[in-house]
């Protein structure tokens, strides 16, 4: 990773889910490792981010990407364009995941023979659904119904009107005269082969669905007379990157036009919209997407568990604990723009009535979601006290200190985790009399050399929240045997999950790991070298506007470091 | 024109509908040669390849046959397959010839791909991706993806930048196959109007995209010329349906499946989707909808609740001592999954034999022992004979870690590909299993 540091010997960068595998190899084999060292070592295995990488030169931009529209943006765009009444099941490609991040996958990957297929499925599913009632037609084609009986003829004006309106939405673009005009051949065939005008509009539909302008984001920039190896983004492109950053999804016709007037090439006026961008409600989902990626809460939709151990748990458990954590970083970012660390500390959240019997407060008056308040008492606080964290990161039967440590160090703190070796027996002792905790049963790994490196680390942070079950319910005893709770973390020592939480609020590594988070959800990729410039800038501003994530989102947006990307390679 | 869509589908609804599914068949013999083996016009029955896939290895002691050659006995791990021990062969002792510095991530791109991760990213298509490249063309879809485990994330990747998702609901690959656009082969019905319609929708993103890649970068235009071979191959693929189909006689619309498996206790329920999936696959492959698949049981590091097992997968096999009970009853409940989709295949005549003599079915998983997901003794089954370019009811034993690319280098001809070799760097190999070749 670029993060290293000379003191440690270089570590295999985090891994990414190109292998089909996920972070999940890294947190999920880690479980244990003794007993058969081919490499005996004690040499460091977590790597610190270290606050101010000195390295840092002068800005250079990385050339730009393609961005493939990610499941949400995808599903986002149809809403935006076609409102709610149109159903998309499923997208047409899953998210890829490199770098544990769905940002930086859609910067590389294309769409997959059996996507072709499943776009042609959905795009010919939408041009039906528009035209399926009358009502439906008079909304999307109302030039085509204004008639009591349809007219058998097509009538072409209407057409090229529809063709222009939706395409300049989904294509975030003018469509071309030229592009109109093979459109049109296209619907008015479609229209006579099919004897129904209703029909011209669905294959016209199903044809801007399909077009490259579509499924993937074209931001390439022109070069800029003055630095020709830089490229600077076209309004209409950067309206596009402020749209799918902020909101998820594709700049409205507003975005549009400011873009076309030149707006967004004025300080006041790019500032004008992206405080517009930000007020609008589409900024929680915005938001929402880049916490998903973040914090991995997407595993959260699909968690399982053993109801025979976990009486309490059910599949509905998972969406609400992801939605919790979500409107949690919500208020502290857009409604109260409260310093982003109180996310660890604070003891007000978000519960609806499931949650609120498992964390054992008065359930919420209404429907849904309503805001609830720990008890001083609780042992709860913030992000790690809550149960999309304590129960994503365990075993379907049962805890797992590992998993909670590595994701504090890797995913919080942006320390690098080397993933486990192979070729080593990582059999764990069975609960016996004198091994009822994990503590006592994962000692082990801290007493061998080849195991410890890694495993104290991770297991002096992950240990601590051993106060909560494998489905993040509180307890004082394992196997009927009293926890130890304390821990070690970067030279502080601590006593279970509210003095940790307090310490991650407070370490130093914190806040620049989530600047390089939100520049990689914005850019599509992890900082390179030459962005290190820009990732310092943001980080310096960051801390001293009391770590508010709004600001930060407004910051990202406003850098003349967004608008540019250094030439792309050419040749083959 | 009648409105052949709204036709259609009144009548399948109605099949579907009804308590017992069947259509009217033609006579079989009329569209066969006189020895069986062929149609009366001297086409021979198509050839399928497949991929069954499970996550986290096995235990290599209690997976390995005893005895060699056509003399052999099944172990008690393969035991669930002993209805079908003369149409598999099992290969033992080889090894995925790649570095192992991705436990469960280095082992699955290593054999399919034949080549090492880089940077955490496949480097080439995946076998399955090979073939369909050569014989997606000839059918409605290219190749099918689908699995057991939900989000499961797919191994069939077609290029780098390219990963072929996985379908894990029963329902949805039901009204994929067998939904709207569903023409059974046998049926005489007139042409389809929309047909010649998408293949010009289809031009126009050739045509859209030719421009666009004149304003992009090189990495950014092997992304766009990726994905136009896959439109490419839809143009083809909708072309082979405006021809005249090749009649299938045990093609049959199926029965649809359950709309949802809901989960009891925290458990999927593996065995009842997976049994669906394959009584989908198999009237897919009877119906010529497509040649190639790859069935993902579950993925990598899967550390779902399997059958009756005490803790999820992967946990159990790095955390269960001694022989590992918990994992053992795994892996029999895989097995007898596999059996079923081999039954599901070798239930349906085809010609003289059946279909599942007409495909070539690769077993594997993601590593050898689940314990240290070590690379060596990796688990290969291949099932079913090529149309008869394969032997099979053999256990073949490496004593000197063999390239396990010989074995896909062997699968890849078989399916009628002149490969001299399979594979990169370490894990090439030019060396065929001549072995399990018939003669």
């Amino acid at each position: 990773m670029k993060m290293l540091t000379k003191r440690f010997r270089p570590q295999a960068r985090t891994l990414g889910t190109a292998a089909a595998v996920g972070t999940a190899v890294l947190l999920g084999s880690l479980a244990a490792c003794f007993e058969t060292a081919a490499e005996p070592t004690s040499a460091p295995m977590v790597t610190p981010n270290g606050t101010a990488d000195t390295t840092a030169g002068a800005f250079q931009s990385e050339p730009s990407a393609l961005r493939r529209l990610t499941e949400s943006q995808f599903q986002n765009a149809i809403l935006d364009v076609f409102g709610d009444a149109i159903i998309v099941a499923v997208p047409p490609e899953p998210d890829v995941m490199v770098e544990g991040a769905a940002s930086v996958g859609s910067s590389v990957s294309s769409i997959s023979p059996r996507g072709v297929e499943n776009l042609e499925a959905i795009a010919y599913d939408i041009g039906k659904q528009i035209m399926a009632t009358e009502a439906a037609a008079a909304r999307f084609a109302p030039c085509l119904v204004g008639t009591p009986t349809p007219t058998p003829t097509i009538d072409a004006p209407c057409l090229r009107s529809i063709a222009s309106k939706y395409g300049r939405r989904l294509w975030r673009r003018d469509v071309t005269e030229t592009e109109l005009d093979a459109l049109m051949v296209l619907a008015t065939n479609a229209g006579t082969a099919m004897q129904a005008p209703a029909q011209s509009v669905r294959f016209l539909v199903a044809a801007l669905l399909q077009s490259p302008e579509f499924i993937y984001r074209v931001e390439v920039g022109s070069p800029t007379p003055a630095k020709p190896q830089e490229h600077r983004y076209s309004d209409t492109e950067f309206a596009s990157r402020l749209a799918f950053f902020l909101w998820d999804g594709p700049p409205d016709e507003a975005l549009l036009d400011a873009a076309k007037k030149g707006d967004l090439a004025k300080a006041s006026g790019l500032e004008a919209q992206v405080d517009r961008l930000l007020a609008d409600p589409k900024a929680r989902r915005g938001l929402s997407s880049f916490v998903d990626e973040w914090l991995h809460l997407r595993g959260l939709q699909d968690l399982a568990k053993d109801t025979t151990i976990f009486t309490s748990f059910s599949g509905e458990v998972g969406p609400a604990a992801r939605q919790e954590v979500l409107l949690d970083i919500q208020r502290i970012a857009l409604d109260t723009k409260a310093d982003l660390r109180s996310m660890f500390t604070t003891r007000e959240t978000f519960v609806n009535r499931k949650l609120a019997a498992l964390y054992d407060v008065a359930a919420p008056s209404q429907t849904g979601f309503g805001l609830v308040t720990f008890p001083s008492d609780s042992p709860r606080s913030g992000l790690l006290g809550s149960i999309g964290f304590l129960a994503y990161y365990a075993h379907p039967t049962g805890s797992s200190p590992t998993k909670r440590g590595a994701f504090i160090r890797e995913t919080l703190l942006c320390q690098t985790v080397s993933p486990p070796p192979a070729n080593v027996d990582t059999a764990i002792p069975e609960v016996a009399a004198n091994l009822r905790t994990m503590r006592e049963r994962l000692l082990a790994h801290q007493t061998v050399p080849f195991c410890a490196g890694c495993h104290i680390p991770i297991d002096s942070v992950g240990l601590p929240l051993e106060g909560f079950d494998g489905a993040g319910k509180f307890r004082k005893t394992d196997n009927g045997a009293p926890l130890d709770l304390t821990g070690e973390l970067d030279g502080s020592t601590f006593d279970g999950a509210l003095q940790l939480s307090e310490l991650v609020a407070r370490h130093p590594d914190f806040p620049q790991c989530v600047v390089k988070k939100i520049h990689r959800f914005a850019y599509g990729h992890t900082a390179g070298k030459g962005e290190q410039a820009e990732i310092n800038s943001l980080t310096t501003s960051f801390i001293a506007g009391g770590h508010r994530l709004h600001a930060l989102l407004k910051s990202v947006a406003m850098s003349d470091s967004f608008r540019i990307a250094s030439a792309p390679a050419q040749g083959e | 024109m009648p409105n052949f869509k709204l036709d259609r589908r009144t009548v399948l609804r109605g099949l579907v509908g009804g308590a017992a599914v069947s259509v009217a068949l033609p006579p079989l013999e009329a569209f066969m040669n006189a020895s069986g083996t062929a149609y009366a016009n001297g086409t021979p029955f198509p050839k399928r390849f497949g991929v069954f896939f499970w996550g986290n290895g096995v235990i290599p002691d209690r997976w390995a046959p005893t005895g060699e050659g056509t003399n052999w006995q099944l172990s008690e791990q393969l035991a669930p397959l002993a209805a079908h021990k003369a149409d598999i062969n099992v290969i033992t002792g080889f090894k995925v010839n790649v570095k192992n510095d991705r436990p469960h991530g280095a082992g699955p791109a290593g054999l399919l791909t034949g080549a090492a991760l880089r940077t955490d990213m496949y480097v080439a298509p995946t076998v399955d991706q090979v073939i369909a490249k050569e014989l997606g063309g000839e059918t409605r879809f290219r190749s099918l993806e689908f699995g057991v485990q939900r989000s499961t994330r797919s191994l069939s990747y077609a290029s780098p930048t390219q990963m072929n998702p996985i379908e894990t609901s029963p329902a949805r690959l039901f009204d994929r196959l067998f939904g709207e656009d569903f023409r059974d082969p046998n049926a005489t019905t007139g042409p389809d109007p929309r047909l010649p319609l998408r293949r010009s929708v289809l031009d126009g993103v050739l045509a859209q995209s030719t421009a666009l890649k004149a304003r992009l970068g090189a990495s950014d235009r092997a992304r766009i010329e990726q994905h136009l071979e896959g439109v490419r191959s839809l143009e083809r693929q909708i072309a082979r349906l405006e021809a005249s189909p090749v009649s299938l006689a045990a093609c049959a619309l199926p029965n649809a499946p359950l709309a949802d498996y809901t989960d009891v206790a925290g458990r999927q329920q593996l065995s009842a989707v997976s049994r669906a999936m394959s009584d989908l696959l198999a009237m897919a492959l009877a119906c010529d909808q497509t040649r190639v698949f790859f069935d993902m049981f579950t993925q990598p590091l899967a550390d779902i609740l399997i059958g009756t097992a005490s803790a999820g997968h992967h946990q159990l096999t790095h955390d269960e001592a001694g022989n590992q009970p918990n994992v053992h009853g795994i892996i029999l409940t895989i097995m007898q999954e596999f059996a079923y989709l081999l039954g599901a295949l070798k239930a349906i005549p085809e010609g003289s034999g059946t279909l599942l003599d007409n495909c070539v079915i690769l077993g594997t998983t993601d590593c050898g022992f689940g314990r240290t997901h070590q690379l060596n003794n990796y688990p290969l089954i291949v099932a079913g004979k090529g149309g008869g370019f394969l032997k099979t009811g053999l256990h073949i034993k490496s004593t000197t870690e063999d390239n396990a690319s010989r074995v896909m280098l062997t699968l890849v001809n078989a399916m009628g590909l002149r490969r001299a070799d399979y594979g990169l760097d370490t894990a090439k190999s030019s060396d065929r299993l001549t072995a399990i070749e018939a003669s």
